[in-house]
């Protein structure tokens, strides 16, 4: 792993958020096979945290990010959104830091400048992406904006039309393919001819880099080169960052279609585990990561406390909240 | 007569079709392996049995499935394409509305699109805001579409194969809900033909028209009213394009007050359609206001359920 371009802190706050995702992900993993979450199923990102975390990490807070629904966790701690605000959402209580949807990916927040998806249609969050750069740039702001988004995604005609728009208007995006490897039970070789996601690019006359998406700091290193191009008014560029869906597609997946043995050649590749190779080889000592460790998990605790002391999200507030937004637009 | 889940009976239909004619294929994204036969595992063992030329599964890709599928059924093939979930169905707008459903009047008749599209729509969660659509509605201005909303486990046999040999498209929804039902299916060759309504239960009170999972909410008030003496006429429309007129119109001239039930949101919905064409064709034999029992217009599902149907009745009773 390259580590010059981060001071150790950061390594250590990097470390931080992907094991904050990891155990938040674990944690949702018990609460929904316990029955007590309510919320849309959950799509987890165990193992696919690198990504999320490499590419939203270090930008300015008024970059816009807009996360694959697939590490919408990771993407929404690293812009520091308490993880007890998250849980509500799955646990269907009142969330006081974030618009109620009933799943954290499709969740948007206009002051954190997160832009989740605004309905479950793949693709149509690159779009939106893609206008947030617009805007950006036509109202000069100097914003950046970051979107990713899952190999299957890429089938989809609207990342087709987007991407080119965004090479015709050389808007300030960086797009980044999370490459999981799967889409639901298609290996992604079945689906794409061109072997490496990232030479889509190529039609669009933009740069396009493959990455190791298991490397956070590779991840990190690449997307801020391209978040410099974006900046720097020299337009897009395609990150694809190869991981492995470690997570059944959904949790009513029974995941019956990949063989075993591939699982767990990728558990050895765990993210999460060679950032804590690379923390010991700089001499950090075991004793300071088992305490990352230890208040990683006490943080998710608190947070499962902290929700379930809120009150219940009821469809009647539900309700009378979308009822009153209703009368907003049609007085 | 075997009794089969609603689930079951469409993949009855769906395997008898495809022993019966070559011609029809499965197409769709995770309607193989995935849970052993698509999300809602509808098409499980197709795979098996037919092989990947006659299951079809396609990356994430909703308009060139449809658009596909057009091309390939203007060939003769009589594709089966799997729409995941009907919020998925704006990918295919213009696939639908516009391509299959113009094509013989644009060809002057020559070419035929058998095409059936089956989605599974509907809310599962009550106020939920993703993926409980029920758009039906919008289908209604498409001229050589036809939209079909089966309720039990029969109808969903006997239409699916009236669908699949139809040499028209066909859009198919399947409500998530009705996936687990029971009911009594005729084995074999069991066709119901297209555009035609049926009352499910026969009352002289009131008349109630509904659709899909409506239908049993519909029922389940039927019930507890008539324990307190008002009978339902139920009436399933099953298709909403074609409406059946003919059956809707007797009915009301039967029972004089007519109550319309369905998930999706009021304005614009089938009920809106349903009232114009009572209002037209039997407005002197209404006793009462008609009246919606309908989603709200609001982004997500607040599902109506047997008590406000009940409530409906009752008021209109009071009238
Ligand atoms: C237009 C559309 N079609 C189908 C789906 C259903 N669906 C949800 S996730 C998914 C797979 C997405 O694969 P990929 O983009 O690789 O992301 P991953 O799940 O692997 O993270 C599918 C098919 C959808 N949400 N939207
Ligand atoms: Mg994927």
């Amino acid at each position: 792993m390259k580590t010059e371009h981060l001071s150790l802190s950061d390594l250590t706050n990097i470390y931080r958020i992907m094991l904050l995702s990891r155990k938040f992900e674990e944690k949702i993993v018990e609460l929904f096979h316990s029955g007590k979450t309510r919320c849309f199923t959950p799509h987890l990102g165990i193992g696919e945290e690198a990504v999320s975390v490499g590419a939203f990490y270090g930008l300015s807070k008024q970059d816009l990010i807009s996360p694959h629904y697939r590490g919408a966790t990771a993407a929404w701690l690293v812009r520091k959104l308490p993880a007890t605000e998250l849980m509500c959402i799955y646990l269907g209580k009142k969330s006081t830091g974030l618009a109620n949807t009933m799943a954290v990916q499709w969740t948007t927040n206009m002051t954190l400048n997160v832009i989740g998806m605004a309905s479950s249609i793949l693709g149509g969050g690159i779009e939106i992406a893609v206008g947030a750069a617009l805007g950006a740039k036509l109202g000069k702001t100097g914003q950046v904006v970051v979107n990713s988004f899952g190999d299957g995604t890429t089938n989809r005609g609207n990342f087709h039309e987007a991407l080119n728009l965004a090479a015709v208007f050389r808007l300030p995006i960086v797009f980044v393919c999370q490459n999981n490897q799967w889409a639901m039970n298609m290996r992604v070789a079945k689906a794409v001819t061109v072997g490496k996601i990232s030479k889509r690019a190529v039609a669009y006359g933009f740069p396009g880099i493959t990455v190791d998406g298991n490397d956070v700091l590779a991840v990190h290193q690449t997307v801020q080169e391209a978040v410099q191009r974006a900046r720097d008014g020299l337009g897009p560029t395609l990150v694809e960052a190869v991981t492995y869906r470690m997570s059944p597609h959904s949790e009513r997946d029974p995941d019956q279609y990949r063989a075993e043995a591939e699982r767990r050649k990728w558990r050895r590749k765990c993210p999460i585990l060679r950032l804590e190779a690379t923390l010991k080889a700089k001499g950090m000592p075991q004793e300071e990561l088992l305490n990352i460790q230890q208040n990683a998990a006490d943080e998710i605790a608190k947070a499962v406390d902290e929700a379930l002391s809120r009150p219940d999200l009821t469809p009647e507030d539900r309700l009378q909240q979308w009822s009153a937004i209703y009368r907003e637009i049609y007085i | 007569m075997a009794e089969l889940t609603f689930r079951e009976a469409l993949r009855q239909a769906l395997r008898e079709e495809m022993r019966r004619d070559p011609n029809v294929y499965l197409v769709g994204i995770a309607i193989g392996s995935y849970r052993r036969g698509g999300v809602f595992g509808v098409t499980e063992g197709l795979l098996e049995e037919f092989g990947e030329e006659r299951v079809i599964e396609t990356p994430i890709s909703e308009g060139a499935i449809i658009g596909s599928s057009i091309g390939a059924a203007m060939l003769g093939k009589r594709p089966v394409a799997e729409i995941m979930d009907a919020e998925f169905l704006v990918t295919c707008f213009h696939q639908l509305v516009y391509e299959a459903s113009q094509m013989r009047f644009f060809t002057s008749g020559e070419a035929k699109v058998p095409l059936v599209v089956r989605t599974a729509f509907g809310a599962t969660v009550n106020a939920m805001p993703i993926q409980q659509q029920s758009p039906e509605s919008w289908f209604l201005q498409s001229p050589g579409l036809k939209v079909v909303m089966p309720s039990t486990p029969a109808d969903a046999k006997g239409l699916l194969k009236a669908a699949i040999r139809d040499d028209n498209p066909v859009l198919f929804f399947e409500h998530k809900k009705l996936y687990d039902i029971r009911g009594p299916v005729p084995d074999g060759d069991f066709v119901i033909p297209l555009g035609r309504a049926e009352v499910k239960r026969e009352g002289r009170d009131v008349t109630v028209i509904a659709t899909a999972w409506m239908v049993h909410e519909v029922l389940e008030a039927a019930r507890r009213l008539g324990s307190r003496g008002i009978e339902l006429e139920v009436v399933d429309l099953r298709s909403i394009l074609p409406i059946d007129k003919k059956t809707i119109l007797e009915s009301v001239k039967k029972t004089r007050k007519v109550v319309i039930a369905h998930e999706a949101k009021k304005t614009g919905g089938v009920g809106a359609e349903v009232s114009a064409l009572i209002a037209e064709e039997a407005f002197e034999f209404l006793d009462a206001p008609i009246i919606r029992v309908a989603g709200p217009d609001l982004p997500m599902p607040f599902v109506p359920s047997s008590e406000d149907i009940v409530q409906a009745v009752e008021s209109l009773l009071r009238a």
